[in-house]
């Protein structure tokens, strides 16, 4: 495996808004963590990266494996060294990696020139030929423009160059395409895929869109207020959902089969993280609650196949 | 049913510079026109900069057009008077996108459903039932009254608005993409509210959305727009003739890994709507272009009964090629 999450907790305070994920991404696979606001999808991510600290939180338990080595407690000299070089991150909006005042072309040479030793001249090749790769038109021109020139689907392409500039082995993709349009997305996306199944990246798919999931991923980690309630393949999770907030995530994506009025909604709001019920998260929300779920918290048992549910109710069954 | 809203050649330019640089002009909305009947819902979808957000300002009057009239109950709305036109705002109402900013946060929940009476010079019959009322009609509890926006989720929020926005019994509600920022469990939340809402009490809704999923299930007909114009007009389960419909549609992600297909090919980006090419705005982008489509404007023409595209190779018009064009999609 090259990333392996065991039983993460994350700490801010008094709170563990992220407790006992596990989940697992392999060489060319795409992992998709689905989950609502408030999920502790993004966390997850953050702590990946091991920029926890810098947000005021840290790992309180578990571990985070990348090809091997845990990087719970890892220096923060080694850890600089993966960040943007074996491991990259895209975020939301692109404007949060891009400077503003700075060329675009000198801000994907960076990576290079960081981490693999590259000359300026080498660097600058490379970029282009990322640029190319990313269907960038015209990369001469584009590589001496300010980031304010391009459109929004340009600049998260840009992103992505950055991102593949060091030559990273895991890329973690948080919601890339959120802020995007729609026929915009689509080409991301799409580009995505193709990175991680060219190249042979790992690459993790942060998203809230089932539909994302569905189109692109191999595996999929639902979260519901931060634990990961099901880990399941693709396929499996959309044609045989066993936790029931899965069961009615799918249900409530409105699909043009559907009749006006047949659409179902999950009752009830995701809590905050200070306000957590007893037991299972979900309880409250949960159309099949059991006394049980009321004050045993279920734990996610992940099978000899990797696939796992977190939960009293579809275990029995 | 009759018409609610008749909408004729509606166009709205916006300039740009003046002073110091060379004035420029951004066709926001170009020559629309449609009806919306009574009791219908009538979806509006494109992506960003295709003017859905302007075209509902100018069909409520929060803006005025560059040409064109809106006919509102049978009555142009440009004949009337300030006072006639505040009076017949009382029968349309807006629901905004994001819930947040909508709602003054030092406003109460209370003071917020009391503010469009306020406006209106309108004294409901008693406030604590009034507010009460409301708030039972969109599913929250009574008790939020006193609560701010602040204490509310994005949901609740937008329950307020909607709330809000029915306070005066409008006949028509303009829906500005009312669940673009909420979680997907909320959004099947508020559209079987809108959905509730509209037969309890015989709205008409104009509902705005980037979503063609989401249009498709809950309007009857659809608008889409592309920089400015209507590109096609169909009902909600009819096939697209427009290839950027089609385009839409394909880079829709459907929920079904049974059905994955390689994702668009739809290259490029939206041109900016200051300098809009002579023919088709989409011809740069579009698989079936010629050269007719970069010299001429093509105009709505009818498919098929109450289904219009402007195009001028449409997709349902020739079978053989509809069936290509799918495959290579």
């Amino acid at each position: 495996m090259l990333l392996d999450l065991e039983m993460l907790r994350i700490r801010f305070g008094a709170f563990s808004p992220v407790d006992q994920v596990t989940l697992s991404v392999d060489r060319g696979q795409i992992l998709g963590i689905v989950g609502e606001s408030g999920s502790g999808k993004s966390l997850t991510a953050t702590a990946i990266m091991g920029l926890l600290p810098r947000i005021g939180g840290q790992v309180a338990a578990g571990t985070i494996r990348f090809d091997g080595t845990d990087l719970v407690g890892l220096p923060e000299r080694e850890m600089r060294r993966l960040r943007g070089g074996r491991i990259a991150l895209i975020t939301q909006n692109p404007m949060t990696s891009l400077d503003s005042m700075m060329r675009i072309g000198p801000q994907i040479d960076q990576a290079a020139r960081l981490h693999l030793g590259l000359s300026r001249s080498a660097a600058r090749a490379r970029s282009l030929e990322l640029m190319a790769d990313l269907r960038i038109p015209d990369p001469a021109s584009v590589y001496d423009l300010f980031p304010h020139q391009l459109s929004g689907g340009m600049k998260q392409r840009i992103v992505i160059a950055m991102a593949l500039a060091g030559d990273p082995e895991l890329l973690i993709a948080d919601e890339p395409t959120t802020a995007l349009d729609v026929t915009v997305q689509a080409q991301i996306v799409q580009i995505l895929v193709d990175l991680a199944r060219q190249r042979g990246l790992g690459l993790i798919l942060i998203t809230h869109d089932m539909g994302v999931v569905a189109q692109a991923c191999d595996r999929v980690a639902v979260m519901y207020c931060g634990r990961v309630v099901e880990l399941a393949e693709v396929d499996a999770l959309f044609e045989h959902p066993r936790h029931p907030y899965t069961q009615a995530l799918i249900r409530c994506i409105p699909r043009h089969d559907m009749a006006r009025g047949t659409m179902s909604a999950i009752p009830g709001i995701v809590p905050s993280a200070a306000a957590q019920p007893p037991g299972c998260r979900f309880n409250p929300r949960c159309a099949r609650v059991a006394d049980r779920c009321r004050v045993e918290i279920p734990e996610l048992r992940v099978g000899a196949s990797g696939n796992g549910v977190a939960c009293h109710v579809a275990e029995a069954a | 049913m009759s018409d609610l809203l008749t909408v004729n050649g509606l166009s709205r330019r916006f300039s740009d510079g003046g002073l110091f640089r060379k004035r420029k002009v951004f066709h926001a909305v170009s020559d629309v026109s449609f009806t919306l009947k009574q009791g219908e819902i009538l979806g509006v979808v494109g992506e960003s900069g295709c003017g859905k957000s302007t075209l509902a300002r100018l069909v409520l009057r929060l803006i005025n057009p560059s040409e064109g009239q809106v006919q509102f109950d049978g009555v142009d709305m440009a004949s009337l008077s300030r006072g006639d036109m505040r009076r017949l705002r009382q029968r349309m109402q807006l629901v905004f996108q994001d819930p947040y900013s909508a709602i003054d946060p030092r406003y109460s929940v209370r003071d917020a459903l009391l503010e469009p009476y306020r406006v209106q010079g309108v004294k409901p019959k008693s406030t604590d039932e009034t507010v009460a009322s409301l708030l039972d009609m969109v599913g929250l509890n009574s008790s939020l009254a006193q609560s701010y926006p602040h204490q509310l989720s994005g949901g609740q929020k937008q329950r307020v608005g909607i709330a809000r926005a029915l306070a005066l019994n409008p006949s028509l509600v303009v829906l500005d993409e009312p669940t673009a920022s909420l979680d997907v469990s909320v959004q099947a939340q508020i559209v079987a509210l809108l959905e509730r809402l509209r037969q309890e009490l015989g709205l008409t809704y104009l509902f705005i959305s980037h979503d063609l999923g989401l249009v498709r299930y809950f309007c009857d007909q659809i608008l889409v727009m592309y920089l400015g114009r209507i590109v096609e007009v169909m009902p909600s389960g009819a096939a697209p003739a427009h290839p950027y419909t089609r385009a839409l549609l394909d880079s829709t992600f459907e929920p079904d890994p049974k059905r994955r297909r390689s994702i668009t090919r739809l290259a490029g980006e939206i041109p900016s709507g200051y300098d809009l090419p002579p023919g088709c705005a989409f011809a740069n982008r579009c698989p079936r272009v010629t050269d007719l489509c970069r010299q001429v404007l093509p105009t709505l023409t009818s498919q098929a009964s109450g289904h219009q595209a402007a195009c001028h190779h449409p997709l349902t018009a020739v079978p053989e090629l509809a069936v290509e064009q799918r495959s290579v999609a």
